[in-house]
């Protein structure tokens, strides 16, 4: 096997020496900083995931150094394994929970999804309580479905603050858990992330309803879903499948079989487990006839929520990764033309730029071909497949980026113009890549 | 039969029918991460079967060190933003590029090619990776 020793050899050693020797002290207080160092710094993924879960597991012990290390280094700088280790372990210290809650209210901080699911996580915490209720607004699919894990896991004893009276009807106030579900349920049947449906509906299945399970069914459907280059159907798929395993129910990967005959079976099985359930086994509402698209603009962005937009060559525009009959919208062909062919030449080709972590814009579009009367060849605009870490957007490229929305604005799509502008600047180069 | 020919035909019959230099094998994270995976756990042998063969899996590419710039080294995983959490090692193949050829990160979906090896690496007692390979081709 190639170099992947001989490159391990150095920091790995270093690191997991470091990381043995901790474990062989026992009797020794750990430097808590060096640990929270590794976790941050280091070079290998594996390396900070361990460490990662030495912190985690030490619980409040640790948790001084990590406030050291928000004071020095910004609390964006905490990985994103820390803040996962830490929301999934079983330490409930008041100085984590006063933590956890700091991250999670921090519209900033990019991890405060994971922070959220940590409080949802410990369910016995009443003062959490209009947290999940305010995040089932947030922009981010993220944050809803932890409100609607949060809510569900609140124990039934519980009871809501005063403030929060209005918004139980009082038929339920003897039975906050039968809220608790139907505020899942509405929370659901508003939400339009397909991501965020199915899990929301396994949500309630783990909380004893499983009367949303047709998301299950709707996401095996889609196994061979694509957003562009993205085959994110398998993805959703393979994991709803996987969380009705966990969740106790049968294997039912069969449904998402590449041979079809077994795929049609598998598909019978899951559709009758899902009536036996309780759930409605409905049609995908996605058209029939796909339109064929031909770029796009995909936006990942925990602080302010994704946004993915494709369009096709004769104006036609779909929003989100599976959108149905409302989500496709119109614009005249020269105009979206127009603006497709004032793409920078410079940034032609396919490139990434800045430092990745977890959010980003992406842009895809291929090169066309346009009949040009003046000439006797076709015009041709080259392709462009750009991502963007925040902060690192080329100025050539955000500059036409930034001039989609008034396109769509002058042709009645304002909406979707608000939403790419809301987003927009998280990505506009400061000079430095970054999350 | 010639006792050359013999031992050649013998020889042959002994290879494997797909060895690490035949047509690669189609493989998906699917398939990859369909366990839960626990330390020192004898891992299932869909996965194995794969070791040390010639392979081809699709996904997004990520520097392990978050840096920028062309590499020697990546991570190939299933979703382009990791912030439905943290990948558990079984949803990570780390691949490494021929030594002095590093590539550029692609900003979309890559399909891989190359030697596959399956298994715990283990550095002190840290659990490194289960999944690696030695890069011959990246297909954007």
């Amino acid at each position: 096997m190639k170099a992947f020793s001989i490159r391990l050899a150095v920091p790995a050693l270093l690191t997991a020496a470091f990381l043995g020797a901790q474990e062989d002290a026992a009797p020794a207080e750990p430097d808590w900083d060096e640990v929270l160092a590794q976790a941050v710094d280091s070079p290998r993924f594996a390396i900070r995931r361990a460490a990662t879960g030495k912190l985690a597991r030490a619980g409040a012990e640790a948790i001084p150094a990590i406030l050291r290390f928000e004071k020095d280094r910004g609390r964006n700088e905490l990985p994103l394994e820390l803040v996962d280790a830490l929301a999934r372990s079983d330490a409930r210290s008041a100085e984590l929970m006063t933590l956890l809650r700091s991250w999670a209210d921090d519209r900033e901080f990019y991890w405060r999804a994971q922070a959220l699911g940590g409080l949802a996580r410990r369910g016995d915490a009443p003062s959490d309580g209009s947290r999940f209720l305010t995040a089932a607004e947030d922009p981010s699919h993220l944050m809803r479905i932890e409100a609607v894990h949060g809510r569900l896991r609140i124990a039934p004893g519980f009871r809501l603050p005063e403030s929060e009276q209005p918004q139980i009807p009082p038929t339920m106030h003897n039975s906050l858990a039968d809220w608790n579900l139907d505020f899942a349920r509405r929370t659901l049947e508003a939400e339009d992330d397909p991501r965020a449906r199915l899990r929301m509906a396994l949500l309630l299945y783990a909380a004893g309803d499983g009367s949303q399970l047709g998301e299950v069914f709707v996401a095996a459907d889609r196994v061979d879903a694509m957003w562009l280059d993205d085959p994110w159907g398998a993805r959703e798929a393979v994991f709803a499948v996987r969380e009705l395993r966990r969740l106790g129910a049968e294997d039912f990967s069969a449904a998402l079989s590449k041979d079809l005959e077994e795929r049609i079976q598998g598909r019978a099985a899951l559709a009758a487990f899902v009536i036996q359930a309780g759930g409605v086994v409905a049609e995908d509402e996605q058209p029939a006839d796909s339109p064929a698209w031909s770029g796009g603009l995909e936006i990942r962005s925990c602080r302010n929520g994704d946004l993915y937009l494709r369009w096709t060559d004769d104006g036609r525009l779909g929003l989100g990764l599976a959108p149905g009959p409302a989500d496709l919208l119109r614009v005249p062909t020269e105009a979206l033309r127009s603006w497709r062919n004032q793409r920078p030449a410079e940034m032609a080709g396919s490139a990434v730029h800045g430092r990745l972590i977890c959010d980003f814009v992406r842009i895809l579009d291929p090169a066309s071909n346009e009949p040009d009367g003046e000439a006797d060849e076709d015009r041709v605009t080259p392709g462009i497949h750009r991502k963007c870490a925040p902060g690192a957007t080329p100025e050539p490229l955000a500059d036409w980026l930034k001039t989609l929305a008034p396109v769509l604005e002058e042709n009645d799509v304002e909406p979707l113009a608000d939403r790419l502008r809301a987003r927009l600047p998280q990505f506009v180069s400061t000079g430095q890549g970054g999350n | 039969m010639s006792a050359a020919a013999k031992i050649l035909a013998a020889a042959l019959a002994l290879l494997p029918l797909n060895s690490s230099h035949g047509d690669p094998e189609e493989i998906d994270f699917a398939s990859l991460s369909d366990f839960d995976y626990v330390e020192g756990m004898t891992l299932p042998s869909h996965v194995t079967q794969h070791n040390r063969k010639t392979i081809k899996v699709s996904g997004f590419m990520a520097r392990e060190d978050g840096g920028s710039g062309p590499t020697e080294y990546f991570m190939l995983i299933n979703d382009a933003c990791g912030c439905n959490g943290t990948p558990f090692l079984n949803e990570v193949v780390f691949c490494a590029m021929p030594a002095g050829e590093p590539t550029e990160m692609k900003p979309g979906t890559v399909t891989v090619t190359g030697q596959f090896f399956v298994g715990e690496e283990r550095d002190n007692g840290v659990v490194l990776s289960l999944y690696r390979m030695d890069v011959t081709d990246i297909e954007e």
